[in-house]
């Protein structure tokens, strides 16, 4: 018996080189397509940010012209700092109101599966949808939020949610995470699934409450996935698009244009010639900003872990 | 086992207030797309006093739904099977391989999850252009197995190698080859986990709007959420018929989610795990 495990093990562990040659024979199927319609397409992208461009005429090679017209954009810089806002507002009450639900629904909460189903519904719907849809519940004039809040007497006169600067900002930061927070919330439950129960009833013998199982057990052992979780959330956010296309298209007056709605302009603009080589030093530079948020946001989170 | 506590009455009572956030929104939704135009003037939130069923039918015809909901389906199929067979076959070699390249390769999908690839579009759209692919089906299949394939790879490299090793070899020590271990025993144990892909790639297909809209829009080959658009666009202050057509158009999906939303918790514990 011992034998033939030992055998199994010698034989079967792994990849051999011989056999490496079938494993990349199944990689290259991906591997193609990936190459050539995701990554073939960003590598263009950067050499047409050094390029003068409208997408019909030849692109003629321009330098660094580009960038130093991004670094004088000051709308572009008034959407970024936008962004940043905009992020940092979502994930300051996304992330704390998602650990909390998730924590609530691994704690347990009779018909936890029905109301978990309720709260993922948004994801369902296409942002574009949501933003017709909250673009009529919003309205300043007849629309059922204001109806609302004025029956219960909240408010005396209709607030204007998406045409007044401040509040437009905010309405698409509520907005997001209405669209967002189930599936947070639903990522968080996931992973404290992973934490080994014993761990969390020992605590419960020795008299920890929720708060201090919560505070001492959960958040600890769960940090791994929050790293990620709150990565992803904050490179999404960084990256909106569709949502304030449809709800605000980053009015009024340019008070909710975000990175990816600005540059988007300069490449589909239908009443204005196409300015590709522009719109790709931006995107370019958009990454970047993407790219340095993320480092900095893990090595702040190693900074306070040690 | 807990007991059931004031408290934890106290805590259900705020999780369902919580959900009705959720639910509200679509009630309104669903009620006004029956109202009729007078009542919907009226501005009231009750149920509708008349059902107006006529707006599912208007809107049906008016948008042309029939053929788009056609165009989304087989662009959505076809491209999850596409997701499915080559991100199985890749990540079989990737969770288990240890040659650098190997690891290599698992780095450079997962550089796909973090960048940003609606700047794609652009220089596909010439790539498209080029080769006649433009307006057609393919150029939205191979697009979306591109743009989807570093997020399928993540899912099912994380839930392999949290499977014991044992499973697969056992079939290579009785002579099988790694392509009849993959095919007889990985892949039928991969099922959860191609659940939770099915369920997250066919809600951002159907649910894609931008790409569409650029490489089909203006022929016959237009999707759901493209041709609602128009049809937002042609009766923006009919809002019964809005509303009618954006229910039909997010029913499919809301249909596939119901029945595969198990697998979503799996796929996410277990690529969490990964």
């Amino acid at each position: 018996m011992v034998e033939i495990k030992r055998a199994a093990r010698a034989r079967g562990r792994g990849w051999r080189r011989k056999e490496d040659l079938t494993g990349y024979a199944m990689l290259l199927p991906a591997l193609i397509p990936y190459l050539v319609f995701a990554l073939l397409p960003i590598a263009w992208l950067l050499y047409y940010s050094f390029q003068d461009w409208n997408g019909f005429t030849d692109p003629s090679f321009t330098g660094l012209d580009n960038y130093e017209r991004v670094a004088r954009d000051d709308q572009w810089w008034d959407a970024v700092t936008t962004t940043l806002l905009f992020t940092a507002g979502r994930l300051a009450v996304e992330v704390p109101l998602s650990l909390a639900l998730a924590y609530a629904f691994f704690r347990g909460v009779r018909g936890g599966g029905v109301l978990r189903t309720l709260y993922f519904l948004p994801h369902v719907l296409s942002p574009a949808i949501v933003g017709i849809i909250f673009g009529f519940f919003l309205r300043e004039v007849g629309g059922p939020a204001n109806k609302i809040l004025e029956g219960i007497g909240i408010v005396g006169a209709p607030i204007n949610f998406l045409g007044d600067a401040g509040n437009a900002l905010l309405s698409l930061i509520g907005v997001g995470i209405w669209a967002q927070i189930g599936i947070t919330t639903l990522l968080f439950f996931a992973g404290m699934l992973t934490i080994p129960r014993d761990l969390i009833d020992s605590a419960a013998v020795e008299g920890a409450g929720d708060f201090a199982t919560f505070r001492y057990i959960v958040l600890p052992l769960l940090m791994p996935v929050t790293r990620i979780v709150v990565l992803l959330s904050i490179i999404g956010t960084l990256r909106s698009f569709d949502l304030v296309k449809t709800l605000t298209d980053g009015g009024p007056a340019g008070a909710t244009e975000v990175m990816f709605t600005y540059l988007y302009r300069f490449f589909f603009e239908p009443s204005a010639v196409p300015q590709i080589g522009y719109a790709a030093a931006l995107a370019v530079t958009a990454s970047v900003i993407v790219g340095i948020v993320s480092v900095a946001y893990l090595r702040v989170l190693r900074k306070a872990e040690s | 086992m807990r007991r059931y506590r004031p408290r934890t009455f106290g805590l259900e009572l705020t999780m369902i207030a919580v959900s009705l956030l959720f639910l509200f929104p679509v009630y309104v939704l669903v009620s006004l797309s029956l109202k009729s135009p007078p009542e919907i003037n009226e501005g009231g939130l009750g149920p509708p006093s008349t059902l107006q069923t006529s707006n599912y039918s208007e809107a049906w015809e008016g948008a042309t739904l029939g053929a788009a909901f056609f165009n989304s389906t087989l662009i959505t199929v076809a491209s999850l099977l596409a997701l499915i067979v080559l991100g199985s076959l890749a990540s079989y070699f990737l969770a288990r391989t240890r040659s650098r390249l190997g690891y290599g390769m698992f780095i450079l999908f997962l550089l796909g999850i973090i960048l940003p690839f609606q700047l794609a579009l652009v220089p596909l759209y010439k790539l498209m252009k080029d080769s006649g692919l433009l307006g057609t089906y393919w150029s939205m299949i191979l697009f979306y197995t591109g743009l989807q394939l570093p997020f399928t790879v993540f899912l099912y490299t994380g839930f392999l190698r949290a499977m014991p090793r044992e499973y697969g070899e056992a079939a290579l020590v009785d002579g099988a080859s790694h392509w009849q271990s993959f095919r007889r025993i990985t892949f039928p144990l991969l099922r959860p986990i191609t659940g939770t892909v099915i369920i997250l790639n066919a809600v951002f297909v159907w649910n894609d709007f931008l790409t569409p809209l650029i490489y089909l829009g203006g022929t016959a080959n237009e999707t759901v959420p493209v041709v609602i658009f128009q049809f937002v666009g042609q009766y923006v202050s009919e809002w019964g018929l809005v509303f009618a057509s954006v229910v039909l158009a997010i029913l499919p999906v809301l249909v596939l989610f119901l029945l595969l939303q198990k697998y979503v918790i799996k796929g996410f514990e277990s690529g969490l795990k990964g």
